[in-house]
């Protein structure tokens, strides 16, 4: 036989101890009376006194060592956050992201900045001694105009590879000699 | 009907709760006092969910100092080892779910592959072996059918028989209404009636079987 419908919840309530007294009694009265909701709560009262029953083993105890690892863990602990509270003015700050995040923008836009402006910089304070330097470069024949050349000015300055390259551009170069395979001068050793 | 465990009620003494206060005032000390108290209960329920004796030793202590470092969230609305049994239960589901280990008690677990062998180890209580046997044999069938049940009801089953708290302390304990925690406990009892009535006569038939 099937319990009441309404009354199941209560039943259950009742058998984990949980119902109020005066609810309780006016169940029991019930319980008395209907031989389904009867059958429910000792269905209900034995599933109960079984989990009651299998109660964690009360032999089982704690060791000294045991607890000295949980003292030592507060300690750690306690230890951590003093830490943490001698900056007590900062720490709510810049946990609060809204505050946080534009902080983090605003110095990235600061450090592009400063690193955009830097080689300008550079460029400026040191042209004008380098200019006199590299306007005898054309002049010296070690500082042709090759690769390896403008290679090495530029490892010493971009600044002064863009003086010696503007100066070169303002001169009228003598024409690179055009070997082909007859003219070659190892050409001879060859064949 | 159920009642109310005498473990507990003395676990809740004045002296304790003088540590308390002074340990939520920032006395570690007094936590310490306080962990003397509610270690053993603690590491007992430990034991009871994870079944091995070195974890269940781990997994109290965490609990401990994690019980330390979110003292100022203890509301005092429920009991103090109720707070801890809920702690504890979220951080065995966190290590079930990191597969630190795996629980106790699973269904389907072959006999014998159970990982509760320090209960069954543990000396009888003066019964005489067979009743032994079944004594332990029905304690891990209650387990199983508790393991069976969908982690919210495990919850409010778990701090109702073994912390032994109201269900106004529940509530506070898991951070829900109370009559969420009465719907939990109805359908948790209920579908362990419906599991140990199977079981009952799953037992009946493998006896039958066994006789014949």
């Amino acid at each position: 036989m099937k319990p009441c419908r309404k009354n199941r919840e209560t039943i259950v309530w009742l058998a984990s101890g949980t119902l109020e007294s005066g609810q309780a009694s006016a169940l029991r009265d019930h319980l008395a009376r209907c031989e389904g909701c009867r059958g429910y709560w000792e269905e209900i009262t034995s599933v109960t006194r079984e989990l009651a029953a299998a109660e964690p083993e009360s032999r089982i105890q704690t060791s000294e060592i045991f607890h000295r690892r949980v003292v030592a863990g507060l300690r750690t602990v306690t230890s951590a956050s003093l830490l943490g509270n001698r900056l007590p003015g900062l720490r709510p700050t810049f946990l609060n992201w809204h505050v946080a995040l534009p902080a983090i923008a605003v110095l990235l836009v600061i450090g592009v900045i400063i690193v955009a402006r830097r080689p300008e910089v550079e460029v400026a304070a040191s042209a004008p001694k380098d200019i006199p330097a590299v306007s005898g470069l054309a002049l010296d024949p070690a500082l042709a105009p090759t690769i390896a050349n403008y290679q090495r000015v530029a490892n010493q300055s971009l600044a002064r590879l863009d003086a010696l390259l503007t100066r070169q551009g303002g001169q009228t170069l003598s024409p690179l000699p055009v070997y082909t395979a007859s003219t070659r001068p190892d050409a001879n050793g060859l064949f | 009907m159920f009642s109310l465990s005498p473990t507990f009620v003395e676990i809740e003494t004045p002296e304790a709760r003088n540590f308390l206060d002074l340990a939520r005032a920032g006395d570690t000390e007094a936590f310490g006092r306080i962990c003397r108290v509610y270690e053993a209960p603690l590491l007992r329920r430990a034991m009871t969910l994870c079944g091995n004796a070195t974890l269940a030793e781990d997994l109290a202590q965490e609990v401990l100092v994690e019980a330390w470092k979110s003292l100022h969230r203890y509301n005092g609305r429920c009991r103090f080892f109720t707070w801890l049994c809920a702690i504890l239960l979220n951080r065995c589901r966190i290590s079930f779910r990191k597969r630190r280990f795996r629980p106790a008690f699973r269904f389907g677990a072959r006999d014998g592959e159970s990982d509760l062998k320090s209960l069954e180890q543990l000396p009888d209580q003066g019964f005489p072996p067979d009743e032994a046997a079944e004594w332990v044999e029905q304690k891990t069938l209650v387990w199983k059918c508790i393991a069976a049940l969908p982690a919210k009801q495990r919850q409010v089953v778990y701090l109702r028989f073994y912390a032994d708290d109201s269900l106004e302390g529940i509530a506070a304990a898991l951070g829900c209404p109370v009559g969420t925690v009465k719907s939990r406990l109805f359908h948790a009892l209920d579908r362990l009636r419906g599991m140990s009535t199977i079981h009952a006569q799953f037992a009946d038939l493998k006896k039958k079987g066994g006789a014949a």
